[in-house]
């Protein structure tokens, strides 16, 4: 498997010299490879460590063996969550949270809490994994000190072919993506990754993420994804 | 191919929804010549706006006689003349209120990165239509539920309660215009809470309404007085 994985602060962020509030992480484990994004809400004053601690919240679930299933897994994520940010100060650093977890075999579980886009190409066919929005800009479900476990989509799909993939990614780019091209967008990506060695992917995907040319844009942005890897690669 | 490709040239829109009473009574008293100016004024206000964060973009539906998009939803910089309103007829509010549910409702019209979009509903009057159920549905609607409501009451024979079910934010409360002016301190409070919003890092967070103080003259005849 191939991954890359970039986290920007955005323009206000980077203006007031503040930290992003944004968190990425990308982990190989003993036992698959995990890719975490995270946005601490912007009005919440702890939530650039909340955003951290759930993707640390999410790895620890997965250094459980066997790892949670479905539901228990989203609770035990939050459970994790609380104790590292403490119960006093979870509403203060509450977040969204999409990971995916992918083990050996290419079985991929995929979870998102809250705004951000999850892509998906599994055995050969694209998936938005993400349902459009009911709401508008920064009204989103977040991690906090409640768990409810409907609010978590959850989904599992197979990395099979050469090329399948997922990619993942905060709502500082896919409110500005046209999601008319989201098939060309995964593609593009997909070909980058395959194109440079690991180290190169980060410091490209940085860039263009530092290049965002929406006009008035000013989220951070953050971005993981992982490939399936041609034979021939 | 660079990731700035497949990103989008605009900013995020800010809708801004106006639900104006024309029912024949506007005639009255001056009343529909101030909302013809104070709207002209806040048209004027938002086509100034730098789009720094946000794109404000303005819809107009009249209810007077029938309800109808005056003006669909248009980007304030590229605003065609905009025609004054002519009071007429009854006041179908609820009609004027499914309406606009139907444009907040449209994704295609109001995306989902959208800003929170305002609604500004003005009247002199009681509606005239079956509004409750109308109103319910605009209340019940997913997206419309979620929007920014102000609303002014004109004269002192509008339906204060409606108007006051209406809103939705605390730090808005239904406004009374007496006067003809008090129709443009309104409409001045709201552009200026708008173009707030507007230049914010957030434009989604509410930004007060401050109206203006009435001028020194006192010559404008209150609305109320025979």
């Amino acid at each position: 498997m191939r991954t890359c994985c970039a986290s920007v602060a955005g323009p206000d962020n980077r203006t007031r010299g503040v930290p992003k509030q944004d968190a990425a992480m990308v982990r190989r484990l003993a036992s698959g490879l995990l890719l975490v994004v995270c946005d601490g809400l912007g009005s919440r004053s702890e939530s650039a460590n909340g955003a951290r601690q759930a993707c640390c919240a999410v790895k620890a679930a997965f250094t459980t063996s066997p790892p949670p299933r479905d539901d228990a897994l989203c609770e035990t994520v939050h459970r994790n969550w609380v104790r590292r940010v403490t119960a006093e100060s979870a509403e203060a650093a509450a977040t969204t949270c999409l990971f995916s977890y992918v083990d050996a075999g290419g079985n991929a579980t995929v979870a998102q809490l809250g705004d951000g886009l999850i892509l998906c190409r599994s055995q050969g066919r694209f998936t938005n994994l993400t349902p459009e929005r009911s709401g508008f800009s920064n009204q989103t479900l977040a991690l906090s000190g409640v768990f409810t476990g409907g609010e978590w989509l959850v989904h599992r799909c197979a990395l099979e072919e050469p090329g399948d993939g997922i990619i993942m990614m905060t709502d500082g780019i896919s409110e500005d993506i046209d999601h008319r091209r989201l098939e060309e967008f995964f593609e593009e990506i997909r070909n980058q990754t395959f194109s440079r060695r690991s180290p190169a992917m980060g410091r490209w995907l940085t860039h263009q993420l530092h290049e965002w040319p929406t006009p008035g844009h000013s989220d951070d942005k953050s971005i993981a994804a992982v490939f399936w890897e041609n034979e021939d690669d | 191919m660079a990731l700035k490709d497949f990103a989008l040239a605009k900013p995020k829109p800010l809708p801004v929804i106006l639900l104006a009473d024309v029912s024949g009574s506007m005639a009255e008293e001056g009343k529909i010549t101030a909302l013809n100016a104070a709207v002209r004024d806040m048209l004027e206000t938002f086509s100034k706006e730098s789009r720094l964060r946000a794109e404000i973009q303005v819809a107009i539906v009249t209810f007077g006689g029938d309800a109808r998009v005056h003006l669909p939803l248009t980007p304030v910089h590229e605003l065609p003349p905009v025609g004054d309103f002519v009071a007429d007829g009854g006041t179908p509010m609820g009609a004027a209120l499914t309406l606009a549910c139907q444009m907040v409702e449209d994704k295609d019209l109001i995306p989902s990165r959208s800003c929170r979009p305002a609604i500004i509903l003005v009247s002199d009057g009681y509606p005239t239509d079956a509004w409750e159920s109308a109103f319910e549905d605009f209340c019940a609607s997913e997206r419309s539920q979620k929007a920014t409501r102000f609303a002014m009451a004109i004269g002192g024979d509008a339906d204060e309660g409606m108007l006051n079910n209406f809103i939705n934010d605390k730090e808005a409360p239904v406004f009374r215009a007496h006067r003809a002016r008090d129709i443009h301190r309104f409409f001045r409070a709201v552009s200026m809470s708008i173009s707030s919003r507007s230049q914010r890092q957030n434009p989604d967070e509410t930004a007060p309404l401050f109206i203006p103080p009435p001028p020194d003259d006192d010559f404008d005849q209150d609305f109320d007085i025979a």
